[in-house]
């Protein structure tokens, strides 16, 4: 899995690589933690080139839902590929995260 | 030589050295003394021939003078018989070395009626015996010693030879012709000579010492042996036919350039003495003969032989101290080695207290000594380390065993589940990716008539994931009562699961209740992968529904549920995403059309064999790559109540 920033001014796009699962799972929570710390507060986690979420994965994706919500922020899931919306949409994540279809649609609602 | 010492090696490698420095130094020496040596000797064999040759000629030239001076008084003055022998024997009285004198005249010339007349004085025993040479069977005239002069008109020095009917010994003759004036002519009146033995020449030339067997030989104008150690040669053998007979070329270069009147330093190996050395040879001008000297080379080289002999000695004895020396200094600096090789050993065996020797010395050996010794305090501490690592390795691997068999107690186990009853059959397989899983599955009866049936996998593996897993089945059981709705069971799990969940952990659940008269189940999905069910012709439906988010997530969710008849022989198929997203080796998951053609492969089969079925595809398509999350797999078949 790679994960790399593009800071904006108001929020930063996050760009997932490869595979999140058990093994990696804890790399994006201390990348995503940092950041929270580091006082960021609205994130779009940009999914294109994210091949597989293990629900550790989720975890982690809702962890930081539940976080950035209690700390008034925004947390804007995008770009998903097709077997990444299936398992949202078997765990029923598609209705507690803000999906977008792309990155200029989750920008736009910033 | 693998297996040998340092010392050895050591020992080995500086004597090796030390011998080829010794050797070549030896050699150099040897070479640059023998040089020196046969320069030296070469010139010593020049002075000694030059010096002999002189002596031999100053000999010969005193002896030639005599019949010369006699020569002239007989062509001059008329001599009686009795004065002539008596002049004859005073010459021979006083010249000792002559053998014999003899004056031979021309046939008719002393005496008119005479043929011959050659008054000879010789020695015989220690008295001078004078005779007439010439009679019937000495007539000499025809012999070498008077024929040639006379045919040259000169003085000649003859050949070595025996003068049988004269002196009857070895002898050369030197013979001198004189004449008389007969009308204005000049006639050959006789031949005065002088013999010497070769005896004599002999004692002069074997006077030459040179060392022990060194000798020196004349050779006559012709190559005859005039005088040589070995009589046998004498006479009998000139240089070129001893040159055949030994077969050594080299003699017969030798001879012809002493033939030839030339001096020369050659190597030589002589026939005489059968040793190799050296010749010199120098010309006798006055007889055209040629004088050989032969230094032996073992005697020549004596002094050096001796030399390098004791240069050896001294080299042996040296090399012999160097090897002590080196066997000591190498004994002492491998003794602690070897101690210090004995001691790793040890350590090695596992003894960390061993008492390694003082170290007062800052070299190499003591270097390793503290480093071994560092090495012996870091082993003991490492292992000290270790071995509390590993006591508390242990402990949590039986804890964890411990919580694998407490999870796996928690779960019903016993298959057939309900062997009393003919219209439900069920099976379920739960295998964790590590000893203990988040996984769960569970089924029990409400009442009568109703099973619940429940499948579940928690975000996560390991401890905190079993954990969860327990808390998960414990407010299953709590919460499915009689008469409890599906939904209402969920949505309360939800809100107990969501108090104090810190790490947000979650698990997605499905529970299903199965009315057993009617085969209605009604079921609520939370978040879980969708069942399969396969009816009793094979046909394959899902139960696509997801009726809210996972437990633990939010608080306030309201879930919903569905319901589905089972007819007869009807299966469903529950499972968590351990069996589709199950990896091989080469990252690529099981995949759920893979599972789809299973289960049609298999709709027929009783769950246990369906449920086994699965677990083993999924084994074989893993096969060889780790086991990446908990599979849990549930089957149940509804036969209709009669």
């Amino acid at each position: 899995m790679e994960i790399a920033d593009i800071k904006k001014e108001k929020y930063t796009i996050v760009e997932i690589a490869g595979r999140l699962d058990t093994t990696n799972y804890q790399e994006l929570e201390t990348n995503l933690q940092e950041k929270l710390d580091a006082g960021a507060r609205n994130l779009i986690l940009d999914c294109t080139n994210l091949e597989y979420v293990s629900s550790s994965g989720l975890r982690v994706f809702l962890m930081f839902l539940k976080k950035i919500k209690g700390l008034n922020g925004k947390f804007f899931v995008c770009s998903m590929q097709d077997e990444i919306k299936e398992i949202f949409k078997i765990s029923g994540f598609t209705s507690i995260f803000d999906i977008y279809e792309n990155r200029d649609q989750a920008e736009a609602a910033m | 030589m693998k297996n040998k010492g340092l010392g050895f090696k050591l020992a080995l490698y500086i004597v090796t050295a030390t011998v080829v420095i010794v050797g070549v130094i030896l050699w150099i020496n040897y070479y640059n003394s023998k040089k020196v040596l046969v320069k030296n000797m070469e010139e010593q064999a020049d002075d000694l021939a030059r010096a002999t040759v002189n002596k031999i000629e100053g000999e010969l030239e005193t002896v030639s003078k005599i019949p010369e001076n006699e020569a002239k008084v007989f062509e001059n003055f008329n001599i009686s018989k009795e004065q002539l022998n008596r002049y004859i024997q005073m010459i021979v009285t006083e010249n000792p070395e002559i053998f014999g004198s003899c004056v031979a005249f021309e046939p008719y010339q002393y005496f008119p009626d005479s043929l011959y007349y050659a008054p000879y004085c010789y020695r015989k025993d220690d008295s001078i015996v004078c005779e007439n040479l010439g009679n019937d069977s000495y007539q000499y005239f025809y012999w070498d010693w008077y024929q040639i002069p006379a045919v040259l008109n000169k003085p000649v020095w003859s050949e070595p030879y025996f003068d049988e009917g004269g002196g009857n010994i070895l002898m050369c003759t030197y013979s001198v012709p004189f004449y008389r004036k007969n009308s204005n002519q000049k006639e050959l009146h006789g031949i005065v000579t002088v013999d010497i033995s070769l005896e004599w020449l002999d004692k002069l030339v074997s006077s030459i010492k040179l060392f022990e067997t060194g000798y020196a030989y004349l050779i006559s104008s012709n190559g005859s042996i005039v005088t040589h150690p070995n009589d046998k040669f004498e006479m009998h053998q000139t240089i070129f036919s001893i040159a055949e007979e030994y077969d050594k070329p080299h003699l017969r270069e030798v001879g012809r350039e002493m033939l030839a009147g030339k001096s020369g330093f050659t190597e030589y190996s002589s026939v005489y003495t059968n040793k190799d050395g050296y010749m010199y040879y120098y010309p006798l001008s006055v007889t055209g003969w040629s004088l050989g000297v032969i230094f032996p080379k073992d005697e020549l080289f004596a002094d050096l032989y001796k030399l390098n002999r004791s240069l050896l000695l001294i080299g042996i004895i040296g090399i012999v101290a160097l090897l002590t020396l080196i066997i000591i200094i190498s004994k002492r600096i491998t003794k602690p080695l070897s101690r210090l090789a004995r001691i790793t050993q040890d350590i090695g065996g596992g003894d960390f207290e061993v008492n390694l020797p003082a170290t007062v010395s800052n070299d190499e050996i003591g270097q390793l000594t503290r480093s071994i010794d560092h090495m012996q305090v870091e082993l003991k501490q490492y292992m000290q380390s270790l071995k509390a690592t590993t006591a508390a390795k242990e402990r949590i691997e039986s804890e964890l065993k411990i919580a694998h068999d407490i999870q796996q107690g928690i779960i019903p186990k016993i298959f057939p589940p309900f062997p009393e009853r003919e219209d439900v059959d069920l099976y379920a397989i739960l295998d964790p990716a590590r000893d203990v899983g988040g996984d769960l599955y569970d089924f029990f009866f409400i009442d009568d008539y109703k099973l619940c049936f429940a499948i579940g996998d928690v975000s996560g593996k390991g401890v905190p994931a079993s954990l969860f897993m327990a808390i998960t089945r414990t407010l299953l059981r709590a919460k499915a009562t009689k008469g409890a709705k599906v939904e209402n069971i969920v949505k309360s799990m939800n809100m107990e699961l969501c108090q104090g969940n810190e790490n947000s952990m979650f698990v997605t659940f499905f529970i299903g209740i199965i009315d057993l008269q009617s085969g209605v189940v009604e079921y609520c999905n939370a978040g879980h992968n969708y069942p399969y069910l396969l009816r009793s012709d094979c046909r394959m439906e899902i139960l696509e529904k997801t009726h809210g988010t996972p437990l633990g997530i939010f608080e306030d969710i309201d879930y919903q549920s569905d319901s589905i008849r089972l007819e007869k022989r009807d299966n469903l198929v529950l499972y968590t995403d351990g069996v589709p997203e199950a990896m091989d080796i080469d990252d690529k998951a099981y995949g759920d059309e893979r599972l789809k053609e299973l289960l049609k492969k298999h709709c027929r089969k009783s769950p246990d064999q369906i449920t086994n079925e699965m677990l083993y595809d999924v084994k074989h398509y893993v096969a060889d790559a780790q086991q990446s999350d908990d599979i849990t797999i549930l089957s149940l078949t509804y036969f209709l109540k009669k």
